[in-house]
C-alpha cells in the first residue's frame, strides 16, 4: 500500500508527459487536481513515518518494561500500541488498513480514541499501569483517572466499531436493574437502548457502502 | 530555531496549506501534537509541510 503511494506523484506526471498535446491541454484541470492529491499523498506518508517515530518510545518502553509486561498480556500490550498507531494513522489517511472510507466524524473519533490513550498512560506514570486502587474485589476499589481515559476510549473505539456490543450492554445492564429492583433504571436503560439500536451509527463514520454492516452486505 | 518560532512557522504553513487545500483535521492533530516532539521530530515535520506547500503551489 505504501509503496504505491509513494509511486503515485510519478505517476501522474509520467502519464501527464506522454499525453498527446491536444488532449493534455483538454485534461488539464484533473490531471493538475490528480497530481495535488498525489502531492498531498505523499506528503501524509511522510507524516505517518514521523507519528511512527513519536511512538516508538512508548512502545520501547512498554515491551521493555517487565512490570508493565507482567500486568498484561505481551499481545493485549502489542494490540493496544498497534491500535494506538493504527487509528491514528487512519486518522490521518482518511480511510481504514482495509479501505473503508471514514467520513470527518469517523477521523475526529480517532483521534480522540488516540488521545484517550496517550491520555491513560500519561497518568499511569508510564510505570504503574493501574486501572484501579485496591482489589478488584474490594467494594472500596475506585477506579483511576488512567483507568477512566482508557475506559472512555474503549468506549469511544465501540461506539464507532462495535455498536451491537453497546445495545447488548445495555440490554445486559437493563436486565441486571430490573432483577435488584430498581424498575426506573431499567426502563430509562431500556429507552436509551431502543434509541441505540435506531440509529444508523455506522454511517456517521464511515461514508456510502462501508457504513453497511456485514448483515446488509 | 527555537519553539516559539518554530511553532509560529508551523501556523503560517498550515493557514497555507488548508488554503490549497489540505486537510484541516489532520493538521490541526499535528498543532496539538507540535509541543510534545522532539526537535528532530518537529523538524522533519516542518519540512515536510513546507515541501508540501511548495510542491502544491507548483502543480
Amino acid at each position: 500500500m505504501v509503496p504505491l503511494a509513494h509511486m503515485q506523484p510519478d505517476r501522474a506526471i509520467m502519464k501527464e508527459k506522454n499525453a498527446p498535446l491536444g488532449k493534455m491541454l483538454k485534461n488539464t484541470p484533473e490531471s493538475t487536481l490528480e497530481r495535488k492529491q498525489a502531492i498531498m499523498e505523499q506528503a501524509r506518508d511522510g507524516r505517518l513515518e514521523i507519528l511512527k517515530g513519536y511512538l516508538e518510545p512508548i512502545r520501547k518502553f512498554i515491551t521493555e518494561n517487565r512490570a508493565i509486561r507482567s500486568i498484561g498480556s505481551n499481545v493485549l500490550n502489542d494490540a493496544f500500541l498497534f491500535g494506538t498507531y493504527k487509528q491514528t494513522s487512519e486518522a490521518i489517511r482518511g480511510r481504514t488498513w482495509d479501505g473503508k472510507q471514514l467520513t470527518a466524524l469517523g477521523r475526529i473519533n480517532h483521534l480522540i480514541v488516540h488521545a484517550l490513550y496517550l491520555y491513560a498512560i500519561k497518568e499511569s506514570g508510564m510505570g504503574v499501569w493501574e486501572f484501579y486502587n485496591g482489589g478488584w474485589d474490594d467494594p472500596g476499589t475506585t477506579i483511576t483517572k488512567a483507568g477512566t481515559a482508557y475506559m472512555a476510549s474503549w468506549f469511544f473505539d465501540v461506539v464507532q466499531y462495535h455498536p451491537n456490543t453497546v445495545s447488548n450492554i445495555l440490554s445486559l445492564i437493563e436486565d441486571s436493574a430490573r432483577k435488584r429492583g430498581y424498575e426506573s433504571v431499567a426502563s430509562g436503560l431500556h429507552s436509551i437502548k431502543n434509541t441505540w439500536d435506531k440509529a444508523t451509527l455506522q454511517k456517521l463514520f464511515f461514508k456510502k457502502e462501508d457504513a453497511k454492516t456485514e448483515e446488509e452486505k | 530555531m527555537n519553539i516559539e518560532e518554530q511553532k509560529k512557522e508551523l501556523e503560517e504553513l498550515i493557514k497555507k496549506l488548508i488554503a490549497l487545500g489540505e486537510d484541516a483535521d489532520e493538521l490541526n492533530f499535528w498543532t496539538e501534537m507540535f509541543d510534545t516532539m522532539d526537535e528532530g521530530a518537529r523538524s522533519k515535520l516542518l519540512s515536510n509541510l513546507s515541501k508540501e506547500a511548495t510542491d502544491l503551489e507548483k502543480a
